[in-house]
C-alpha cells in the first residue's frame, strides 16, 4: 500500500511543479500569475458550458491513453495513435456522410466499423512485430505519417464535401442516423454521449486485464515473451492481438470527433489535432492505470479549455498550455529521478 | 616482512545501508607462490570479497595489505598497477572487437590523434610469446573458442603486469581437455613466480589443485586449512555447516517399456548451423536419461525441438505413438510432456506475476479458465497454498511477488507446476544451477521421485556429479552428435570426459 | 543527363540532414543509450539556428545556434537515462513532444507567430551547394575514421557491447556515454540548422515532418555502421527527391501519395532487414557502476 501512495504522489507532484513553472513564465511575461491561472481554473470547470467543454476535450484522449496504456501492458509502445486516430475518423465520416443505407449508416455499426478500421492500421505494426520482430516505435511513427497523408488526400479528394472543386477540405456533414447522442444540449458545446463510451472503454478494459485469459496472457508476454513461449502461449499472436486493441481503441477516439459533432458533424482539416500523441502523455502520466488515464487526460482537457479562457481574459497565450503539458511529460520521464531522491534522502538518515 | 602477499583483514561489506551483509569480519591470508582455493555456495560472499581485492567494490570497514603495506584499493586501474588482476567467470571481454583491442582497451597507446593499433598488436604478440600463450591479435573475440577467450583473458591481467591472479570459476565453461590445458597454465605460472587464488565450488577440483583452502559461509570465513588435510566431506560441511549427503539414495524401479523415442533428429540454430546432427535415443518407463556435455554442443536446441520452440529439419519424435515434431508448444505440453527450463526466470516464470500466478503459469487455460474466457482465481489461490504446502515453498505467501523469493524456493514452484501437470516426460534442463546445495537434496529427490513413478526423464546438466548421481544411463553430446550412450555402471568420469571432447572409446 | 545531375544534387541535399541525425544516433546507440528523441533535438536544432541567426544576423552563429541547442536537449536525456537510469524510449518520446510544444510557444512569444518565423539570414553555398550540405558530409567521412581508428571511438564501442567489461578495465562508462549521447544531439541540431538556415530561410512548425525517424530507421538498415548509415540515408533522400520530379511528371497520383513514399519505403526497409541486423548488445540497458 505504502508503495502505492508514493506512485501516485509522482504525477501530482509533477504537475505542481509544472504549475510552478508556468507561474513564473507568466510572471516573466508581464502578467499576474495568480490572475492567469483564476481564468484558468474557472474557464475549465466552473459552469455547466466549462465542464461541458472539459469533459467533451477530454474524450477522445480517453481513448487514446487507454490505447496507449493497454498497448504498454503487453509491452509495447504505441505512437501511433495519431494515424489510428486519423483513420477511425476517416471511415466515420465515409460511411457516416456517404452511405445512404440505413442499416450500414448507423451510430452502432458505425463505431464497431471505425474500431475494425484502427484495429486493421495498428495490426499492420502488430504482424510487422510479430513476425519480423520491428521495433513498433518506428514502424506505428511511419504509419503515423502515412495516414497523415492519406488524411488530406481523402479531404481534398474522394470525401470532399462537393467534390475535388468544391470549396474548403473537408467531408460533407454525416447523417442524422450516424449521430452521437448529445448530453447537455443547453450548452450547446457538442458535449456527447462518446464520454460515457470512454468510461465504458475504461471498465472495459480494466476488465480484460484483471480477470480474463487474455488479459493474463498479454501480461506475461509484456513481463516475459521467452517464458510466455514456453509456456504454450502464441506470442506472435497476442502481440498482434494486443497492437491492434490499442489501435481500435484509439479509433473511436477519432470518431467519436466526428459522431460527436464536435465539427459539426463534418471531418475537417485539423479536427484531430494531436490527441493520438496527447495519448502518450495521458498514459504516461496516469502510470498506466485506466482510472489514472481518466484523471490525467480530463486534467489536460482542463488545461486546453482553460488555457482558451485565460488567453480571452489576459494576454497570456494559449500556447503555455502546450508547455506545462511538456514539462509534465519531462518530469515524469524523470520518475525515477524523484524516486532516487527520495530514496537517497532515506538512506542517509 | 610478512610471508604473505596478500592479507585481507576484518572485511566487512554491507549494501542498501546495512540491511544487506555480504562480508562479515572475513580475513584471508595468502601466502606467496601458493593455489589458494577460496569455496562457498551461491551468495556466500566469495564474489563479493574479490570484487573488493579488484577494486569493483569498497569495503565498509577492514584493511587490505598487499606485500605487507596497507592499501586502498580505488578500482580496477589501481589494481592493476599493484599488480592484482582477475579473470572473471563471465569473460570481460568485447565479443565485436579483436584481441588486441580488448588487451589494450583501457590503456590504449596512440599515435597522434589516432590508436596505435600496431603497437597494441606488437604487444599481444610479446606477451604471448613470455607465457607461451599462443594468440591471434587480430582475432575477433566472439570468433574464439571458450578455452582461447580465457586464455585471452588470462594475458589480459599478465599484459598489465599481475603477479596475483585471481579466477572465479575458470573451469565452469571448459571442456575436460581444455581444463587439463588451464592446470598446466596455473603451474607454468607459479613457477614464473605468480601466486594463484581461484573460486571454485567443484570440490574434487579444489582437491586437486590447490595448496590451501579457505571456507566462506554466509559472509563470515569459517574454515582455513591446507588441502592435504581436506576430504569433500569436511570442505562441504564447512560450506552448509552441517553433514552433506554426496549420493542421494536412487530407487530401485523396474523400467518399463519404451515410452520416448528419437530417431534421426536434425536441427539447425539461430545462426543456420546443425546444432543437433541426427540424434537417436530412447527413453523408457521409470527411466532418467542423462545428457552430458559442456554447454554450446546442442542440448538447448534439442530441448528446443522436443517441446516444439524450434522446428526440426529431420528426423521424428514419438511419445507413446504420437509424433512431437511440428506441433505447438501447447500441443506437446497436452500430449504429456512437461518441461522445467535451464534458466527459471528467463524462461519459465513471469517475475511480475503472484506466486499463485506463476503456479498456474502454462495450465492457465486448462486448470483455471472459468468459462471461456475468464479466470478462476479462487481455485488458482487454493491450489497454489496446496502446492506451497507439498513443496515446501517459502515464505507460504501467495499473493508476494516472484521475484522475491529466493532461487531455491523460485525453482521449487517451477518443478512443483510441472510435476503437477498431467505427464509421462519430463525434461528438465540444469535443475540445481543457482540454487544452494542444500536445497540441491530435495531437487534431486524431487527427479528421483519421478523415476518412481514410471515416467520418462531426461536430465541435461553441465554438473557432471549430478548426471551420474541421477542417471541410468548417461548420453554425451559434443558439437551436436551423441558421442557415447553409457550404461551407469560402466560409466567413468575419465570416460564422460574423452567422449565430451569428441574421442571415441576402445571397443573391448 | 542535365536532369540526372539535378537528380543527384537533390539526393544529396535531401539526405543530408537525415545523414547527419542518423550519425548522431549512431554514436549515442553504439554506446548503448538508445535515442528516439532525434526528431526533437533536430527540431530545436531548427528553430534555434533560425532565432539566433535573426538576432545575430548572422548565420553561421546560428549554425552554432542549433547544434548547442540540439546538444543541450541530449543532455536532458543522456541525465535521465545515464544518472537516473531511466526507460530510454520514453524519455526519447518526452523530448519530442516537449521539442513540439516549446517550438509553437516560444513562435508565439518571440514573433507573435502561429507558424512560422519571419525570414531569418540563410547560410551561403559553394556551387550551387550549401555550406552546411558540405559540413554534413565531411563530419559523416570522419566518423568513419572516428569510430574505428581512435581510442574514444574504441571505447564507445566497448561501453556499447559490453560495458562491465570497460568498467573492469578502469573506463568510465558513463562519461563516454555522456559524450556520445551530447554528440548525438549536436549533430542531430546541425541537420536540423540545414532545414531552417541551410535549404530555406526560415523555421516553420514542425518542420522536421519526421526525419529524425526516418533517421532512425536509416540507422538499423545501416546496421549501426558509418558506411551503412550513409548508403541508407541516400536512398531515403533518393526517395525525397525523386518524389518532387515524379509529381512534375507524373500528375494523374495524388501528390499525398507520392508524399507517403519515404515513409512506405522505411517501413519495407525495416521489414526486410530485420533479422540480420544486431543493435549494440548494450543498447537500453542502465549501466550500474558500484564504484
Amino acid at each position: 500500500m505504502k508503495n502505492k501512495l508514493k506512485d501516485m504522489m509522482i504525477p501530482v507532484l509533477a504537475v505542481f511543479i509544472a504549475l510552478i513553472i508556468g507561474a513564473g513564465i507568466i510572471g516573466y511575461l508581464g502578467e499576474s500569475p495568480l490572475n492567469a491561472y483564476y481564468y484558468l481554473f474557472t474557464g475549465a470547470f466552473v459552469g455547466q458550458r466549462a465542464i461541458a467543454r472539459t469533459l467533451l476535450e477530454a474524450t477522445p484522449m480517453i481513448f487514446t491513453g487507454l490505447s496507449v496504456l493497454f498497448a504498454f501492458k503487453a509491452g509495447m509502445f504505441n505512437i501511433g495513435g495519431q494515424g489510428q486516430v486519423i483513420m477511425g475518423g476517416l471511415i466515420a465520416a465515409a460511411v457516416g456522410a456517404f452511405v445512404h443505407n440505413a442499416g450500414v449508416n448507423n451510430v452502432f455499426i458505425i463505431l464497431i466499423l471505425s474500431g475494425l478500421a484502427g484495429f486493421a492500421w495498428a495490426a499492420i505494426a502488430g504482424f510487422l512485430k510479430a513476425k519480423l520482430g520491428v521495433h513498433e516505435v518506428i514502424s506505428t511513427i511511419m504509419l503515423n505519417y502515412i495516414a497523415m497523408n492519406f488524411e488530406q488526400y481523402a479531404l481534398n479528394y474522394p470525401l470532399k464535401a462537393g467534390g475535388p472543386s468544391g470549396p474548403s477540405p473537408q467531408t460533407p456533414p454525416v447523417f442524422e442516423s450516424a449521430r452521437l447522442m448529445q448530453l447537455m444540449p443547453q450548452t450547446r458545446e457538442a458535449f456527447n454521449i462518446g464520454f460515457i463510451l470512454a468510461i465504458v472503454a475504461v471498465i472495459v478494459v480494466w476488465f480484460i486485464m484483471e480477470k480474463t485469459i487474455l488479459g493474463y496472457e498479454i501480461k506475461a508476454v509484456g513481463n516475459n515473451p521467452t517464458s510466455a513461449e514456453n509456456a504454450g502461449i502464441n506470442v506472435p499472436w497476442i502481440t498482434a492481438l494486443s497492437l491492434g486493441i490499442a489501435g481500435s481503441l484509439a479509433a473511436l477516439g477519432g470518431a467519436e470527433r466526428i459522431l460527436g459533432g464536435v465539427g459539426q458533424y463534418t471531418y475537417r482539416q485539423g479536427i484531430m489535432a494531436s490527441y493520438g500523441f496527447d495519448g502518450i502523455a495521458v498514459a504516461l502520466l496516469g502510470k498506466n492505470h485506466p482510472v489514472g488515464a481518466v484523471l490525467s487526460a480530463i486534467l489536460f482537457a482542463a488545461l486546453r479549455v482553460g488555457g482558451r479562457s485565460m488567453q480571452f481574459n489576459t494576454s497570456v497565450p494559449s500556447q503555455i498550455v502546450i508547455i506545462l503539458q511538456a514539462i509534465i511529460i519531462l518530469l515524469i520521464a524523470a520518475e525515477n529521478m524523484f524516486k532516487m531522491i527520495l530514496n537517497r534522502k532515506k538512506v542517509s538518515e | 616482512m610478512s610471508e604473505y602477499i596478500l592479507e585481507m583483514k576484518n572485511i566487512r561489506k554491507t549494501f542498501l545501508g546495512g540491511k544487506v551483509v555480504a562480508n562479515d569480519d572475513i580475513t584471508l591470508k595468502i601466502e606467496k607462490g601458493e593455489k589458494h582455493a577460496i569455496v562457498g555456495e551461491n551468495g556466500a560472499g566469495k564474489s563479493t570479497l574479490m570484487k573488493i581485492l579488484n577494486g569493483l567494490y569498497h569495503p565498509t570497514s577492514g584493511e587490505v595489505y598487499y606485500h605487507g603495506k596497507g592499501v586502498k584499493i580505488e578500482g580496477p586501474g589501481e589494481a592493476a598497477k599493484l599488480g592484482i588482476g582477475m579473470v572473471y567467470q563471465h569473460f570481460m571481454l568485447v565479443p565485436t572487437l579483436s584481441v588486441a583491442e580488448n588487451m589494450v582497451l583501457g590503456v590504449e597507446p596512440k599515435k597522434g590523434l589516432s590508436l596505435d593499433i600496431n603497437t597494441a598488436r606488437e604487444e599481444v604478440k610479446r606477451v604471448s610469446e613470455k607465457y607461451g600463450l599462443a594468440i591471434d591479435p587480430d582475432a575477433i573475440i566472439s570468433d574464439l573458442s571458450v578455452g582461447m577467450q580465457q586464455r585471452v583473458e588470462i594475458l589480459k591481467i599478465l599484459f598489465k603486469g599481475a603477479n596475483l591472479l585471481v579466477f572465479d570459476e575458470p573451469t565452469a565453461v571448459l571442456i575436460p581437455q581444455e581444463v587439463k590445458e588451464l592446470y598446466k597454465i596455473m603451474d607454468n605460472l607459479i613457477a614464473e613466480g605468480k601466486t594463484i587464488i581461484f573460486i571454485s565450488h567443484k570440490l574434487q577440483e579444489v582437491l586437486d589443485i590447490s595448496d590451501n583452502i579457505t571456507v566462506i559461509r554466509r559472509g563470515k570465513d569459517v574454515a582455513n586449512f591446507p588441502t592435504e588435510e581436506a576430504t569433500k566431506e569436511k570442505i562441504a560441511n564447512a560450506m552448509v555447516g552441517r553433514p552433506v549427503l554426496f549420493t542421494t539414495e536412487k530407487p530401485e524401479v523396474e523400467m518399463g517399456r519404451e515410452l520416448v523415442s528419437v530417431n534421426n533428429l536434425l536441427v539447425k540454430n539461430n545462426k543456420g548451423i546443425i546444432a543437433v546432427d541426427e540424434v537417436n535415443f530412447d527413453i523408457r518407463e521409470g527411466e532418467i536419461l542423462g545428457i552430458a556435455g559442456v554447454e554450446g554442443s546442442g542440448q538447448t536446441e534439442l530441448i528446443e525441438a522436443l517441446t516444439g520452440l524450434r522446428k526440426a529439419e529431420a528426423g521424428t519424435v514419438v511419445l507413446e505413438g504420437e509424433a512431437l515434431l511440428g506441433k505447438t508448444p501447447k500441443k506437446i505440453t497436452l500430449e504429456g510432456v512437461a518441461h522445467i527450463p535451464e534458466d527459471r526466470f528467463k524462461r519459465a516464470a513471469v517475475s511480475e506475476f503472484s506466486v499463485r500466478d506463476n503456479f498456474a503459469f502454462g495450465v492457465h487455460k486448462e486448470k483455471y479458465s472459468k468459462n471461456k474466457f475468464m479466470l478462476n482465481f479462487a481455485k488458482m489461490a487454493e491450489e497454489a497454498k496446496h502446492f506451497m504446502e507439498k513443496y515446501d515453498v517459502r515464505p507460504r505467501e501467495i499473493n508476494v511477488g516472484f521475484g522475491r523469493l529466493s532461487g531455491g524456493n523460485q525453482q521449487k514452484v517451477i518443478v512443483a507446476r510441472e510435476l503437477e501437470k498431467e505427464h509421462k516426460f519430463i525434461i528438465i534442463a540444469q535443475p540445481t544451477r543457482g540454487v544452494d546445495i542444500g536445497a540441491i537434496e530435495s531437487i534431486h529427490k524431487m527427479v528421483l521421485e519421478e523415476k518412481e513413478k514410471g515416467k520418462a526423464v531426461l536430465v541435461v546438466s553441465a554438473e557432471l556429479s549430478e548426471i551420474m548421481n541421477l542417471s541410468d544411463r548417461i548420453a554425451v553430446m559434443c558439437g551436436g552428435k551423441i558421442t557415447g550412450i553409457l550404461d551407469r555402471a560402466d560409466a567413468t568420469e575419465e570416460k564422460i570426459g574423452i567422449l565430451m571432447a569428441g574421442g571415441k572409446l576402445d571397443e573391448k | 543527363m542535365h536532369m540526372l545531375i539535378s537528380l543527384l544534387m537533390a539526393t544529396l541535399r535531401q539526405a543530408a540532414p537525415i545523414l547527419i541525425t542518423a550519425i548522431g544516433g549512431m554514436f549515442s546507440e553504439v554506446a548503448g543509450v538508445i535515442n528516439i528523441g532525434l526528431e526533437g533535438m533536430m527540431l530545436m536544432g531548427a528553430f534555434s539556428a533560425a532565432v539566433v541567426s535573426y538576432y545575430t544576423g548572422n548565420a553561421y552563429v546560428g549554425i552554432l545556434g542549433g547544434m548547442i541547442a540540439g546538444g543541450l536537449m541530449a543532455g536532458i536525456h543522456a541525465v535521465l537515462s545515464i544518472k537516473y537510469k531511466g526507460n530510454q524510449t520514453v524519455s526519447g518520446v518526452a523530448i519530442n513532444l516537449f521539442a513540439s510544444g516549446f517550438t509553437v510557444f516560444m513562435l508565439r512569444v518571440l514573433f507573435n507567430q502561429s507558424g512560422n518565423t519571419p525570414t531569418v539570414p540563410k547560410v551561403g553555398t559553394i556551387g550551387n551547394v550549401s555550406i552546411i550540405v558540405i559540413l554534413i558530409y565531411g563530419v559523416a567521412i570522419w566518423s568513419h575514421y572516428f569510430l574505428y581508428k581512435t581510442k574514444t571511438g574504441l571505447r564507445m564501442r566497448a561501453v556499447g557491447e559490453h560495458p562491465l567489461a570497460a568498467d573492469t578495465v578502469g573506463i568510465n562508462v558513463a562519461k563516454v556515454r555522456y559524450f556520445s549521447v551530447i554528440m548525438s544531439g549536436a549533430l542531430a541540431g546541425l541537420g536540423g540548422a540545414y532545414l531552417s538556415i541551410g535549404a530555406l530561410s526560415q523555421f516553420t512548425k514542425e518542420m522536421s515532418a519526421g526525419r529524425g525517424f526516418i533517421a532512425l530507421a536509416a540507422l538499423v538498415f545501416g546496421k549501426w555502421t558509418p558506411k551503412g548509415v550513409l548508403a541508407a540515408s541516400l536512398l531515403f533522400g533518393f526517395a525525397d527527391a525523386g518524389q518532387t520530379l515524379i509529381q512534375q511528371y507524373v500528375d494523374f497520383i495524388p501528390p499525398q501519395f507520392i508524399q507517403m513514399i519515404p515513409y512506405i519505403l522505411t517501413l519495407l526497409a525495416l521489414a526486410g532487414v530485420v533479422g540480420k541486423a544486431v543493435a549494440p548488445s548494450a543498447a537500453g540497458k542502465p549501466y550500474e557502476s558500484n564504484h
